[in-house]
């Protein structure tokens, strides 16, 4: 035992038992050893204070000759070498002030913009990234390449930041899919199925087995790109798959697929429920029958009365979930609409989406109908019914209206807005209908831009934003959505010495991101005339 | 020379907290300021406040680093309008169109003209009011002090009779207690060290050794209290300074050593102390002498410190170095920054500074931080829970004391790669402040482990 040890020992019990040094071996050449055992010597064996000056002593000592402890671990070995050119200061700084600023819009387009030029983040700002990413799934698609092999190192080394982990941005498609992230392993397989769709699901299917739920869920939903009549024997199969979210997703998938024996299924359940009715030939229906049967049937919607048993094998719920507002009836006719082809609507009751959507709407179930027809688009695009959707409901505030936008042409899309800027009041609604339809790297078609923002402005001038919080909070989003020559609509508003805090920074707030903006176009084009046409 | 306005990160890092930093942003509007000027050596401007009249805000930015004055009732220092005047200079440099006010002016004036007093009465001989008064006022002191030393003796050599094993979190009041006699003995250092022992006390693994370690250091300024003639000079002012009781300031720039130096800054580092106080500390290496100096000050209630200081802006200066046997702090005698920077000196080979460390802690055994400057340093993230950051070192670990922020971003600017790093070395932590890679410098943004 060292002295230390003795000392520390003698000092836990208490020096009213009896202690002592060690003997020291012959010829020790350690100096301290000697000193202590001297003054231990030179002193009455109870002198008060004794243990703690000696352990004083020691303790300098040690101290002054302390050697960081030997490690057995390895170091961690370093980023692997760049592809990307390092953004400069003017990148840098933008990436910056996007990310302290805050609006995601911003942050997305800077982002699009730097990962176009393929630049990547200067070192000082992974974390912020990183921990912007973790915050927003919407985010990473172009963050993660901005990142660069620091930013994805980086991420190895912090559980958090997990999901930016992954393979070297310039390996091969194979070490992606063997040793990539979950986002890049369904990038692997986006991209392959828009080439090779067999290859990319034989792909999966030979790593299914090792697969975790949460991987599977998300791997099987890339197959809905070029999705085909022979993805079905694989879908099927999976309709028996441990996770729920598998599940699902796979009955979504066969829905989308108007031949499969899934679809099948959910059209005979259907056709039950979706009947024309010829009217009861009064008299003088009975005279002009022959001019009546040539008229358009009259289609009726019921929703099922009881639940079959064979529902659950196809991913159906008897049960309605307990927070659920629809009554149970119409949840069950939500969920065989929801997977129901949409092309079968059209062709058995021969009339256009429109009219489906109208006859619903003299029916008793138009909510679970229309629920139930946009979940189905989510798997289904179909710009014939976003359209007949959004016209249907136009003042709807649907969770999920960006995905109908997004399904029209630009020219419908910028029609749409137009004629709803045109009708509403409410200019906080249009707004957010706007930038729903807007993807958040993209910018509001020139019309739709100027309009808004000439609205926009009005508001603001007659002092609006007082009292608008909601237009406040969107305001900055709102100037990323724009088009860039709609901008100077929004610049140099008013502003007065009396404007109460957080609407003034709401203000410059509004006039950082502008700038900033207006900073990303400028940047944007500069870079993209540098870049060598090949 | 045109001076360049701060960028907007440089007038950020300025800031004391995010809040402030936020609500500066939201007064970054010419509107909000009904005037605003700027020469090279000042910039200022009037905000409007919620009151009728409006802050006049202004910036001496002609020192290394900007000094800041509000006439708002903000505590925080800078305050939101400094800095917001800094902001709106990177920004629109071109509305800064106004004439320089009396107020501007004066303040200027007055603070040339302090900073002449302030040389004039360096030189000046110093003024005893009554050398036989005071010396028997230091006399008194000294036997308080003594007495106290006295009764913290047998204190100590009753708990370690009773053994450290009984020591328990429930024995605080009576360490408070204690604590609380040291500082009516006039000795508020050993009171400090009382609440530093027991601060260890339940705390990680080996809290006893550590615990043991500090109760010994203890031992040692009692044992040298009470043989405080014989000590060297240099070590009786280390004694004095671990007692709690510097030396004057006044004392220190007549009679300390002088070093006329260009000063290199390695590290800043703010701490907030006690409700309003804030402590900073400055770390210095001389270029030619490679003397290694601490200039420490304090700010109350959030006013300006004196003179600026940025790491890597180099000073031409002389210290005064409070008397020590291993002379660190010291006293901004005379100093003016000078324009271009100077690059900063490689760190000095490892060994040797291991070595210097060594024997800083052999010449005052009583000190409690040292200086410590290593190069090609890794960052390494560990499971230990306990000290998950630690530095690589020729296959060598050192244990750090940093916040997770911190330590991220240092880990994102070394990427696994060696860095030059400064920091304070405790005795068991190495606490780092400024790091350098090669294409990039980090700096802590606080301390972690120094709130006693």
């Amino acid at each position: 035992m060292n002295d230390w040890n003795t000392l520390l020992q003698a000092a836990l019990v208490g020096t009213e038992r009896p202690w002592s040094l060690p003997n020291l071996q012959e010829g020790e050449p350690d100096p301290v050893a000697h000193m202590l055992r001297d003054a231990h010597a030179q002193s009455a064996p109870d002198a008060p204070g004794l243990l703690l000056r000696l352990a004083g002593a020691k303790a300098v000592c040690q101290r002054a000759g302390w050697t960081a402890p030997a490690t057995a671990l390895d170091p961690i070995a370093p980023a692997a070498p760049e592809s990307r050119t390092l953004a400069n200061t003017a990148w840098s700084q933008l990436l910056s002030q996007a990310v302290t600023l805050g609006p995601q819009r911003l942050q997305h387009q800077v982002l699009f913009a730097m990962d176009t030029a393929a630049l990547r983040a200067p070192p000082a700002l992974l974390p912020a990234l990183l921990h912007a990413g973790r915050q927003s799934v919407a985010l990473r698609t172009h963050l993660l390449p901005v990142l660069g092999e620091r930013g994805r190192w980086l991420a190895q080394q912090n559980a958090e930041w997990a999901y930016a982990c992954g393979a070297q941005e310039q390996a091969d498609t194979q070490t992606h899919w063997a040793h990539g992230s979950l986002e890049q392993r369904c990038a692997v397989l986006r991209t392959e199925r828009t080439t090779a769709p067999a290859a990319a699901r034989e792909r999966l299917q030979a790593d299914w087995e090792n697969l975790a739920a949460k991987d599977r869920a998300a791997l099987i939903a890339t197959l809905h790109v070029g999705l085909c009549a022979d993805d079905e024997a694989f879908l099927t199969l999976q309709l028996k798959d441990r996770a729920v979210d598998v599940r699902r997703t796979a009955a979504d998938l066969l829905a989308a697929l108007p031949s499969s024996a899934y679809s099948q299924r959910m059209v005979a359940r259907m056709q039950a429920l979706v009947q024309s009715e010829q009217a009861e030939p009064g008299l003088v229906g009975r005279l002009l029958g022959k001019v009546l049967s040539s008229a358009q049937p009259r289609w009726t919607v019921q929703a099922p009365n009881a639940a079959e048993a064979d529902w659950k094998a196809d991913q159906l719920e008897p049960e309605r979930p307990k927070y659920e507002p629809l009554g149970e009836r119409a949840w069950w006719l939500f969920q065989l609409t929801s997977r129901t082809p949409l092309t079968w609507w059209t062709q058995h009751t021969g009339l256009d989406p429109a009219g489906v959507l109208a006859l619903a709407k003299a029916s008793d179930w138009n909510d679970a109908l229309l629920r139930g027809w946009h979940h189905a688009m989510l798997w289904q695009p179909d710009a014939a019914w976003a359209q007949a959707l959004l016209d249907s409901a136009p003042a709807a505030r649907w969770d999920g209206r960006s995905s109908l936008l997004a399904l029209l042409a630009p020219q419908q899309r910028e029609q749409y807005h137009l004629a709803q800027l045109a009708a509403s009041t409410n200019l906080h609604d249009v707004a957010v209908s706007c930038l729903d339809g807007c993807a958040p790297h993209a910018h509001l078609g020139l019309a739709v831009s100027e309009r808004l923002a000439q609205l926009l402005r009005q508001h603001i001038d007659q002092g609006a934003l007082v009292n608008d919080y909601s237009l406040r909070n969107q305001l900055p989003d709102l100037a990323c959505a724009l088009h860039p020559q709609a901008l100077p609509q929004l610049a140099n508003l008013p502003r007065s010495a009396e404007e109460t805090a957080s609407l003034s920074e709401a203000l410059t707030l509004l006039e950082q991101v502008i700038h900033s903006r207006q900073k990303l176009i400028q940047l944007s084009e500069a870079t993209s005339t540098e870049t060598p046409t090949p | 020379m045109t001076r360049t306005p701060l960028t907007a990160a440089a007038v950020a890092a300025l800031s004391p907290d995010d809040a402030s930093t936020k609500a500066a942003r939201g007064l970054v509007a010419p509107a909000k300021w009904p005037m605003l000027g700027a020469t090279d050596a000042a910039v200022w401007g009037e905000c409007q406040g919620s009151g009728s009249k409006p802050y006049q805000t202004q910036v001496d930015v002609s020192g290394a680093g900007p000094t800041f004055r509000c006439s708002c009732p903000s505590r925080k220092f800078p305050c939101k309008h400094g800095l917001a005047l800094l902001l709106l200079q990177a920004q629109t440099p071109q509305s800064f169109t106004a004439a320089e006010p009396a107020w501007v002016s004066e303040w200027l004036a007055s603070r040339q003209e302090r900073a002449e007093k302030k040389e004039a009465k360096a030189a000046a001989a110093p003024v005893v009011a009554d050398p036989a008064a005071s010396a028997k006022r230091e006399a008194q002191r000294v036997q308080r002090m003594a007495a106290g030393a006295q009764e913290l003796a047998l204190w100590l050599d009753d708990t370690s009779r009773k053994g450290l094993a009984a020591v328990s979190g429930s024995d605080g009041p009576a360490w408070v207690t204690m604590a609380a006699r040291m500082v009516d003995a006039q000795a508020p250092g050993l009171g400090q060290r009382i609440t530093q022992a027991f601060a260890v006390v339940g705390q990680g693994r080996d809290w006893p050794a550590r615990l043991l370690g500090r109760l010994g250091n203890l031992q040692l300024l009692v044992d040298a209290v009470a043989q405080r003639e014989r000590l060297s000079p240099g070590l009786q002012a280390d004694l004095r300074q671990a007692l709690g009781w510097p030396m004057e300031r006044d004392d220190v720039l007549s009679t300390g050593e002088r070093v006329s130096d260009q000063w290199q800054v390695l590290a800043e580092v703010r701490v907030e102390r006690e409700a309003r106080l804030t402590e900073r500390r400055v770390w210095l290496q001389g270029a030619r002498s490679q003397r290694r100096a601490l200039l420490v000050d304090f700010s109350f209630a959030g006013k300006a410190f004196e003179q600026g200081w940025s790491v890597g802006m180099p000073h031409s200066g002389t210290l005064a170095f409070y008397p020590s046997a291993d002379p660190l702090r010291a006293l901004l005698a005379d100093s003016s920054p000078v324009p271009d920077a100077a690059p900063l000196p490689q760190a000095p080979a490892s060994a040797a500074e291991w070595t210097a460390l060594a024997t800083r802690m052999a010449a005052n055994p009583w000190a409690q931080s040292w200086p410590l400057w290593l190069d090609a340093v890794q960052l390494q993230y560990t499971a230990d829970a306990e000290c998950p950051w630690w530095f690589w070192m020729e296959a060598r670990a050192i244990p750090l004391a940093i916040s997770e922020a911190d330590a991220w971003q240092l880990m994102a600017i070394a990427a696994g790669g060696a860095v030059s790093i400064f920091g304070e070395w405790t005795g068991e932590v190495l606490r780092p402040l400024t790091a350098w890679s090669d294409a990039d410098r980090w700096a802590a943004t606080g301390v972690v482990g120094d709130n006693v």
